[in-house]
């Protein structure tokens, strides 16, 4: 595409986009290590989550402020309008997923000191990988403008959701098994919702990117769940 | 903070230096009082829009800086305008002197009915600022480049100034207006007659100028006001209503008016 006449125009949609960008990497990071600090219930690991969260924040709140500085003073018009409103809307996904993160890793916290179990630990390292790599497939979507990466992240939504419904049974056959486990497992549960609300961020995402890039939104195709238990 | 600079990327933030300070400006036409007690400050290297509906007297205040108001019968000026902190009224100053450092650009282009080459040299030439032919040679390329015409006129400097198109004419006056190596522009309007890409030029161009001059501009448009300025003044019927950060005034301005002007409530 062409440049703008006004290269300080140019400037501020591409520093947008580029710290959009960097808070998308520093959000995988915060998902990631919260996932690592779970399986290797690893509390110092979990407290730099906790503690790296404001910076998240922070950058959401530059963004809106640079996008709604941008739309106020350079009223931005068609794809630069949609470029700078995904920017906004992709900062606020991403906020939420590191909060989801930020939860996970207080949760490591409490899980830390309750006995290991290994097979539930596998189970949500599963879920959690295929999370952590939907989230970094969506946002090298966005970096590199890709819409067909983008859709890929977005039908695949299935998958997680198949595994937060088998993990949700498998939380209960332990706890049914044994109530000593339902505090951990109760921790557990949540880790895995909010695992799939990182995922749901993630589509979300994808979303934003069709609407970036055709200008269109994806609400005409629904995407089938695979059972009651993904509210 | 990672919030970075609030007038966004570009060398040039506006400096807190002042180059021009107006104070307690009041103009008459006759008995018809245009402006009432105008207190501004202008900062250097930057640019100042001046924006309110038409008789506001944000062009009366405009023209108060290379006093232009001298011009037209029956026009008292009251107050002081100090440029570098002295009275562009006082009796030492010559206006024609005062007009070298402070350029102007009116809304429709002006050229000289002369070549290309002549509209740019005759500045220079009657100022004294350059008298050998490779000296004006010199400045007249400078001057055309940094209006960024210099590539479209350079092989036809000696074809009349008029035949141009609106766009390259705005950008030869800007061109003279710097061959006299000014302190200050002042720009009334310089987009109201061209098209939405020749204006484009042009406010890449006053973009670029800000790193060397300080421009003040006069526009109708608010979203160009919004688009090229790091300062905004509204003005309301001859009184300044607010100024401030051009980031501040079009996000959160203090002034119910200006507020109900740049939102299209009144005006």
């Amino acid at each position: 595409m062409n440049e703008h006449i006004v290269k300080s125009y140019e400037d501020e949609l591409n520093a947008l986009t580029a710290e959009c960008a960097r808070m998308g990497g520093l959000t995988e990071a915060q998902v990631a290590d919260s996932l690592e600090a779970v399986i290797r219930r690893d509390q110092a690991l979990a407290e730099q989550v906790v503690a790296r969260d404001e910076r998240l924040d922070i950058l959401q709140a530059d963004i809106e402020r640079k996008a709604i500085r941008l739309i106020a003073l350079r009223q931005p018009m068609a794809n630069d309008l949609r470029r700078t409103v995904a920017a906004m809307k992709i900062a606020n996904n991403l906020e939420r997923c590191g909060d989801l993160a930020k939860n996970i890793a207080k949760r490591t916290m409490v899980l830390a000191e309750a006995e290991p179990m290994a097979a539930l630990t596998r189970s949500i390292e599963r879920m959690g990988r295929l999370v952590s790599g939907r989230l970094k497939d969506v946002l090298d979507a966005y970096t590199a403008s890709n819409l067909e990466r983008a859709l890929q992240v977005w039908s695949r939504d299935d998958e997680v959701d198949e595994h937060y419904n088998s993990l949700f049974r498998e939380l209960l056959t332990y706890m049914m098994g044994d109530p000593r486990t339902i505090t951990a497992c109760a921790h557990l549960l949540f880790v895995a919702k909010n695992m799939e609300r990182i995922g749901d961020h993630a589509t979300n995402i994808a979303e934003i990117i069709h609407y970036e890039i055709t200008g269109d939104e994806m609400m005409s195709v629904p995407r089938p769940k695979t059972d009651g238990l993904t509210v | 903070m990672i919030h970075q600079s609030d007038e966004g990327p570009g060398p040039a933030t506006p400096g807190d230096a002042i180059k021009i300070r107006a104070r307690g400006i009041n103009v008459f036409y006759g008995a018809k009082q245009a402006l009432f007690d105008v207190s501004l400050d202008v900062p250097e290297k930057s640019v100042t829009a001046l924006i309110g509906p038409s008789g506001c007297g944000k062009s009366t205040f405009l023209r108060c800086i290379n006093r232009m108001n001298d011009t037209i019968a029956g026009t008292r000026v009251e107050g002081r305008v100090e440029l570098d902190g002295e009275d562009v009224n006082d009796r030492s100053i010559d206006p024609v002197v005062l007009r070298a450092r402070v350029g102007m650009v009116f809304q429709k282009p002006n050229p000289f009915p002369k070549t290309i080459y002549e509209n740019v040299a005759y500045g220079p030439r009657i100022h004294g600022i350059a008298t050998t032919k490779p000296e004006l040679d010199a400045i007249v390329e400078k001057s055309l480049k940094r209006a960024g015409l210099w590539s479209e006129v350079a092989d036809r400097l000696q074809q009349p100034g008029t035949g141009l198109s609106g766009g390259q004419q705005q950008r030869l006056v800007i061109a003279r207006a710097i061959a006299v190596s000014p302190e200050v522009i002042l720009m009334d309007e310089p987009c109201s007659a061209l098209d939405p890409i020749a204006t484009a030029r042009i406010e890449e161009l006053i973009d670029e100028l800000r790193n060397q001059y300080c421009i003040v501009i006069v526009t109708h448009s608010m979203a160009q006001a919004a688009r090229v300025s790091q300062k905004t003044a509204f003005f309301h019927m001859g009184k300044l209503v607010e100024a401030g950060a051009t980031g501040d005034i079009f996000t959160n301005p203090r002034d119910g008016r200006t507020q109900d002007y740049i939102t299209g409530r009144f005006g």
